[in-house]
């Protein structure tokens, strides 16, 4: 018949200690029961020495693992930071380039509208040609200022759209 | 006092955290495969080992045990040195006894505890390196 199954590791050990136990308490005990006992106990040592060994094996497998794992995540930190700063500057490239095309026809725009209903009039009230090339100038800087405007619009939107390609790709990796 | 009976194999199938177990004693091969943390060692090992002190008493003549792990936990450990001791009672009721220790040729840690096992035990044996 199949002995009854253990659950306890050590259930050997222990129960060799509770037996060498009972029959110190009885006053019962032999020189043959200190024999067995002894070697119950070398036996228990050499254990210790195989265990403590393998585990700190395991303990320095571990630890080597965990010090690959760390470079991994320092290496793939570093690339994540190469990697969002080149999609910053391609996305800046492309909005600059974006910003500066729909300025361009918005100062043409306001050019033509300038030439047609603008300098008519100011050709009528002032005699002085400095007031057309200072609306002119005034033009200039409006729409100068409104293309950094327009590139920093863009930028937010491309950036939006990025974080957003980003994580449908982890939610469909995941 | 040796008995005289047939024993049934003992197969159990490889898992992520256990590893193969592969006994015939009418073939005399034992084989232990693969990675070992189970959840309850003991529980896990204890009936391989039931099989071997019944092996230890039987009739059969030989016995060789195949071990190749890949990895095995602390507590794992202490039943693998339960299931040496086994193999020394099989050893000492004079069955011819082969212990292959297979290890892979990068794993020095491997190699290391099976020699410790050898070490401690009195036991011979055979350190084969299995190449990548």
């Amino acid at each position: 018949m199949r002995k009854e199954k253990a659950r306890e590791l050590y259930h050997e050990e222990v129960s060799n200690l509770e037996s060498f136990r009972e029959k110190l308490e009885a006053h019962a005990i032999y020189k043959d029961d200190l024999e067995e006992f002894s070697e119950q106990y070398e036996e228990l040592v050499a254990q210790a020495k195989v265990i403590t060994r393998v585990s700190d094996r395991l303990q320095k497998k571990l630890d080597g693992a965990n010090v690959q794992i760390q470079e991994a995540n320092e290496e793939i930190k570093d690339k994540n930071t190469k990697l969002e700063d080149t999609v910053g500057q391609l996305a800046k490239a492309k909005v600059g380039r974006r910003a500066s095309t729909v300025m361009l026809v918005v100062a043409l725009i306001l050019f033509f509208l300038e030439q047609w209903l603008i300098q008519p009039k100011v050709e009528e009230y002032f005699s002085s040609p400095l007031i057309s090339v200072g609306i002119l100038i005034l033009l200039f800087f409006l729409v100068k200022f409104f293309e950094s405007k327009l590139e920093a619009y863009f930028l937010n939107q491309e950036k939006k759209k990025i974080m957003q390609q980003k994580d449908k790709k982890s939610q469909i990796e995941a | 006092m040796l008995i005289n009976q047939t024993m049934e194999a003992f197969v159990l199938e490889p898992s992520r955290i256990t590893p193969l177990i592969n006994f015939d004693p009418d073939e005399g091969i034992l084989e232990l495969k693969g990675r070992s943390s189970p959840e309850n060692s003991i529980l896990f090992y204890q009936r391989l080992l039931d099989y071997l002190d019944e092996f230890a008493i039987s009739n059969k003549t030989h016995l060789v045990a195949n071990f190749a792990f890949e990895y095995f936990n602390t507590s794992s450990s202490k039943c693998l040195f339960d299931l040496f001791k086994r193999l020394t009672a099989i050893k000492q009721n004079g069955k011819d006894l082969t212990i292959n220790w297979f290890f892979d040729e990068d794993d020095e840690d491997m190699m290391e505890a099976g020699e410790d096992y050898c070490d401690l035990l009195d036991l011979d044996f055979n350190f084969i390196e299995i190449e990548d």
